[in-house]
């Protein structure tokens, strides 16, 4: 065992002094928290059919080789990367890949 | 293998697989018209269901990315990823490992990991409740055993570590207008997250690189001078009393070991 | 085997519930409304804890509980899978619930979980396995099954039994009881050119432990005739109503539940939806005789499970 680079002192004190709750507090925990998870959270398992089940075509268009035409229309947008690279994305032509 | 054992057979292949339209064995509409439609209410029932699970679980990556754009990979998902259980709240896990190698989303590669923040609150949300100690419990231990102290996590506590803002990216989208909030944002900055429920809603708590160096090492079940060596290593300001503070403040300990070393 | 339990048999008071959302637990908990009971799928209870439980365990203390699966697979040829048939018996002897409930419709084979309600051709082998897979559902659970009609869109080229035989033959071979969902029926025989109002006539209404209601959404299959999606995202529609006054007239009154699993109202909506149903209920339960009285629902002659008699 590598000996100990911090003393047992040290550590002590540290603990001594977050024993008094006069220490600030890191993490400082719920009140950071923007929103909470929402106790109402809904269950994932149903016994119902999904919206527009019936729509064959929002399955079965999206296959047909111009796939990923579709791009990210969300708040990727928003998000640039360093180097001078777009959040959001190019067209992929999926028959190209 | 049975008839009905065959049919079913046939018929799953083609609820996952769209080149095949209707499995033999399903009876004809009038004059023979195959019922292509009638047929599709299921397979679609079977993806869309399956992709509002996961929107569920991912809401944030799907603002990310989009309502169309993230049903289409997540329907490429669930079909190369079928649930092997009936509980929902469990599918899903490997749809962040999914992000990570999907072509479409390569140039977002903050996404797997925003992803990982969801998945680890969803199972928060489910997880195991426990009853934490108070800062009180480290009291008891004399000078000489506080190296040597272990501490025993919630069962709901993950932690998580980025090269890129993934806090930040996933605390705007809990806000009213994300865009707004992520502006300025410097995409190059990482960030770590303690996340953890120790009650009913699930806290996702941005922590310093330091304090996740701590968090992880204690959580490995190294003691805590070797825990507080490493925090320090890569954080000299490292604050020690305020960490063991908010630790315990967030009720993430549910015991305190002393382990003596031989 | 030498089994000395006996099956539970399902204790619904005859009254209207709702399916417990989410949505709703706090307003439940903070007004303790005047429903009857709640029910709930217990896939979605499998987690070791949290909310969830912490609210259905709140919940329970003050209402009838019905479980109502959507994961065992009754109607695949593969048995149910241990592993989840353990799960569900967790949570039946945690909440003890007064009913538990299954489809008969398949969602597992080999590939994995489909997570949809599908179809089963109803012949001589299916018939076999649903029976074998209620009876090792009710000797794990130790408690009755009640088996729901499905709503169905596809056919199969060959069937030997129509859907009443098919649950009537089921329920004399198990024991089980039977869940009538009025809308499903609507739906099937809407998709299937059959009379609703035949096959509520002759339902075996003396099996039924709990009616179902729901709403559905309007379509078209391939040659522009109606089809009807089991979507419960909406109120339940005149017809089914009219159909549900005609099964209760038959039966007297039982357990009635409002399904709404798909853009969830508010608790207030989903309430005055459930008393409605209360209202039917309460017609007929002011023209039945105390004969009819959900009590005596225990006293029916149940068949037994074969090892009891062991």
């Amino acid at each position: 065992m590598s000996k100990s680079t911090i003393s047992a002192a040290i550590l002590a004190g540290a603990v001594a002094t977050a024993l008094t709750g006069a220490a600030e507090i890191k993490p400082a925990g719920a009140a950071d928290n923007e929103k909470c998870y929402g106790i109402s959270l809904k269950g994932k398992n149903d016994c119902a059919a999904g919206k527009g089940t019936s729509c064959a075509g929002t399955s079965t268009i999206d296959y047909q080789g111009n796939a990923w035409t579709y791009v990210p229309k969300g708040t990727c947008e928003k998000m640039e990367l360093p180097g001078g690279r777009k959040g959001s994305l190019k067209a992929l032509d999926r028959d190209n890949g | 293998m049975s008839e009905w054992s065959k049919l079913q057979s046939s018929v799953s292949n083609a609820l996952a697989n769209l080149e095949v339209e209707v499995p033999t064995g399903i009876k004809l509409l009038k004059d023979g018209v195959v019922p292509k439609k009638r047929f599709s209410v299921y397979r679609n029932n079977v993806t869309l269901s399956l992709i509002s699970v996961l929107a569920s679980t991912y809401p944030v990556v799907e603002e990310i990315v989009g309502e169309d754009f993230f049903a289409t990979m997540a329907r490429e998902f669930a079909l190369t990823h079928l649930p092997q259980s009936p509980v929902m709240i469990n599918y899903g896990k490997e749809f962040p490992d999914f992000l990570k190698t999907f072509a479409p989303v390569q140039e977002l590669p903050y996404l797997s990991e925003v992803a990982q923040i969801e998945w680890h609150r969803n199972t928060a949300y489910h997880g195991a409740n426990a009853t934490p100690v108070t800062i009180a419990a480290l009291g008891e231990f004399s000078e000489e055993d506080v190296p040597n102290l272990e501490f025993e996590f919630h069962p709901t506590v993950s932690l998580i570590k980025s090269k890129y803002p993934i806090v930040t990216i996933w605390q705007a989208h809990q806000q009213e207008n994300p865009s707004e909030f992520l502006k300025g944002l410097n995409m190059d900055e990482g960030e770590a997250a303690l996340i953890i429920r120790p009650e009913l809603d699930v806290l996702i708590n941005q922590v310093s690189m330091g304090t996740f160096e701590f968090l992880q090492s204690l959580y490995k079940g190294h003691p805590f001078s070797l825990s507080v060596e490493q925090a320090i290593a890569i954080e000299p300001s490292f604050d020690i009393p305020a960490n063991l503070a908010g630790l315990f403040n967030l009720g993430a300990v549910t015991g305190v070991n002393l382990v003596r070393s031989s | 085997m030498n089994k000395t339990s006996t099956i539970k048999q399902t204790r619904l008071p005859a009254k209207a519930g709702v399916g417990l959302k989410g949505e709703h637990y706090q307003d439940i908990c903070e007004t303790s409304p005047d429903i009857g009971w709640f029910e709930v799928h217990p896939e979605n209870y499998m987690g070791a804890g949290g909310a969830p439980h912490h609210y259905l365990t709140k919940i329970r203390e003050n209402y009838p509980l019905s479980l109502h699966g959507v994961g065992l697979s009754i109607g695949g040829s593969l048995p149910p899978s241990e592993e989840h048939l353990s799960r569900v018996k967790e949570l039946v002897d945690r909440y003890q619930p007064e009913s538990f409930s299954e489809h008969l419709a398949w969602s597992s084979h080999e590939a994995g979980f489909f997570n949809d309600l599908l179809p089963l051709p109803l012949t001589e082998e299916t018939c076999q396995t649903v029976s074998e897979h209620i009876d090792l559902i009710q000797e794990t659970l130790g408690q009755k099954l009640l088996l729901e009609n499905p709503s169905t869109y596809v056919g199969f080229e060959r069937e030997d039994f129509t859907e009443i035989e098919f649950l009537k033959e089921i329920v004399k071979r198990t024991g089980c009881g039977l869940l009538l969902d009025v809308n499903n029926v609507y739906v099937s025989c809407t998709n299937h050119e059959r009379s609703p109002e035949d096959y509520i006539k002759n339902f075996p209404m003396e099996a039924v432990g709990e009616i179902h209601l729901g709403g559905h959404a309007p379509d078209e299959d391939d040659l522009g005739n109606p089809l009807l999606i089991d979507a419960h995202d909406r109120k339940v529609v005149e017809d089914v109503w009219a159909l549900y006054d005609q099964a209760i007239s038959q039966k007297g009154p039982v357990a009635t539940l409002i399904e709404w699993d798909n853009d969830v109202p508010t608790w207030d909506v989903l309430f005055s939806e459930a008393q409605l149903a209360e209202e039917v209920l309460q017609k007929y339960e002011s023209q039945t005789s105390s004969t009819n009285a959900p009590d005596k629902e225990s006293d029916l002659k149940e068949p037994i499970l074969k090892e009891q008699v062991a």
